[in-house]
């Protein structure tokens, strides 16, 4: 197992921010981390990552006991910063990787080749000369990930790694991850954007007030929305009411949502009757997302 | 390895700011050196002249590294670093010493050039082992300051409150024996005091060995002191979660 978390606690005055979390995740495997805002992701990101102290419990990241131990955690984590700082603004990229580097214990010989090549893995190459204030969030998230990466960490902990990106730059910093996957690395991701977790994730935990709610596959996790698709109506004059169905009625028109537990052409087909007769103006069909399970299962 | 990297980092950086440099390195003498200009400088008074600009510097580039590190973000990565931060911190407090040191020489070298006032000093080689010394005891106050100011959130005032008195408690402006005594005693731990006592000596010819050896202990109490409380910082840090990831 490359992370293993046993009873793990956090309090800050008076608020338990983490309680009794355990959870593993095995070598290679993409596990996300979701949470409401406070529900502990960024504590447990945190103590996994050495900065912050556990209150009790304990968690080991490959055999190393981040307490105790906490040298020989950071010589095998890589740590993904989200948000606009952690870098040295009037420095270079290149300047910036070589330094962050260094301090993560790689040695002269070879650097540059190993900044080279990590610069050109996050698209980096052509602006690594230019000072980082320069850059795009887009950019500075990319050198981010370099920063995270570039001594070859066996474990990975990215927290919200997409954070203000625009569609473009998420996809392209999800793809060079997906990359890095390759190499057998494990990864805990925290993020908001739930479109991260559904292209990267093997595995969901799901924090609430400080506990794990839920830890499951990402498939079996988009299951506790409780419905594989959502199909919606609209139309004119009469409606129909068909069962676990929600009318919207405005003046002469409606709108029908409906929830199905399996989305296949028998229930296109038992629709198709339910609506025979109704003048239907426009059919969508929605799958259902991760999105859903996790508004469900935080709202609930 | 990490020590020099750091180093060679905290001047790229400060390169980097070079307003920040010139205002430190070059306009603070230089305005030092006009006031002193009006009666005939001497190498007592050029000595003290370069030492109030190097502390003034000190104060406001090595002691404030670690909370401008924080405040841009990139103190938490230097921790979760596999070197030790101390290291680290060292390298970069030394690397703004030296870079602010040599541009003080250079400016002041210069300026009595161009204004064609000759200095003589008269034991050169032992004025510059008290320069070599000056750098060290920087690096050692920026070290310490660094670290303290870091455990306060009045970092910054805490920074514009150390100019001064340590000026005076040098004897930088005034001789420390005009200070009202009950103060006196204050001066005795301050080793920029003994250093600008035995660069004095140098210059004029009778270098005080006995204040190098105070001003060489005291800095390497700095260091200690420094250390530890770098590792109080960092404990802190870690109980309180102090260091954000982003």
């Amino acid at each position: 197992m490359s992370i293993v978390v046993e009873g793990l606690s956090r309090s800050f005055g008076g608020v338990r921010a983490l309680d009794d979390v355990s959870f593993e995740v095995a070598s290679g495997e993409v596990v996300a981390l979701l949470g409401v805002n406070g529900a502990g992701k960024t504590t447990l990101t945190k103590i996994l990552s050495t900065l912050l102290l556990p209150g009790g419990g304990s968690a080991r990241i490959m055999g190393h006991d981040v307490v105790g131990e906490a040298k020989a955690c950071r010589s095998v984590t890589g740590v993904v910063f989200g948000g606009d700082g952690g870098l040295y603004g009037r420095l270079s990229g290149r300047d910036n990787l070589r330094f962050f580097a260094m301090l993560a214990g790689l040695g002269r010989r070879g650097l540059r080749a190993r900044v080279d090549d990590a610069l050109e893995r996050v698209g980096l190459g052509a602006a690594a000369d230019r000072a980082v204030q320069t850059y795009s969030k887009g950019m500075r998230q990319r050198l981010h990930l370099a920063v995270g990466f570039i001594a070859s960490p066996q474990v990975l902990l990215l927290d919200e790694p997409t954070v203000g990106l625009d569609v473009i730059e998420a996809q392209r910093l999800r793809d060079t991850v997906r990359d890095l996957r390759t190499s057998g690395l494990t990864v805990l991701l925290t993020s908001h954007l739930l479109v991260d977790v559904e292209q990267l994730a093997d595995r969901v935990l799901l924090l609430q007030d400080g506990r794990i709610a839920e830890d499951l596959p990402l498939a079996s996790f988009t299951g506790l929305a409780g419905y594989a698709a959502l199909v919606v109506v609209r139309g004119r004059g009469p409606h129909p009411v068909p069962r676990d169905a929600t009318v919207a009625v405005d003046g002469d028109t409606w709108e029908l949502s409906l929830r199905v537990r399996r989305w296949d052409a028998s229930v296109f087909a038992e629709l198709g009757q339910e609506l025979a007769g109704y003048e239907v103006s426009d059919l969508s069909v929605r799958e259902v997302r991760l999105e859903d399970a996790f508004t469900k299962l935080a709202t609930a | 390895m990490i020590f020099f990297a750091a180093m060679r980092h905290q001047m790229a950086l400060m390169r980097a700011s070079w307003q920040f440099l010139v205002l430190l390195g070059v306009l603070q003498p230089v305005v030092y050196l006009l006031i002193v200009l009006s009666s005939n400088p001497t190498a007592a008074t050029v000595t003290a002249v370069m030492l109030m600009s190097f502390w003034g510097s000190t104060v406001w580039s090595g002691a404030g590294i670690l909370r401008r590190e924080k405040m841009e973000g990139t103190l938490a990565p230097t921790m979760l670093g596999v070197r030790d931060p101390r290291l680290v911190l060292l390298g970069k407090t030394t690397g703004a010493s030296l870079l602010i040191l040599v541009v003080i020489s250079a400016t002041v070298s210069l300026f009595l050039l161009l204004s064609g006032h000759a200095v003589v000093i008269a034991m050169p080689f032992w004025f510059a082992v008290g320069l070599a010394l000056v750098a060290v005891t920087g690096t050692a106050a920026g070290f310490l300051l660094s670290c303290l100011f870091l455990l306060s959130r009045y970092g910054p005032q805490l920074s514009a409150l150390a100019v001064a008195p340590v000026t005076l408690l040098s004897g930088l402006l005034i001789p420390v024996s005009v200070l009202p005594g009950w103060i006196q005693p204050l001066s005795w731990v301050i080793n920029l005091r003994w250093v600008q006592e035995f660069l004095g000596g140098a210059a004029r010819g009778a270098p005080d060995f006995t204040a190098l050896g105070l001003g060489a202990v005291l800095t390497v109490v700095y260091f200690v002191l420094g250390a530890v409380a770098f590792e109080r910082v960092a404990v802190l840090a870690r109980k309180e979660g102090t260091l954000d990831l982003s």
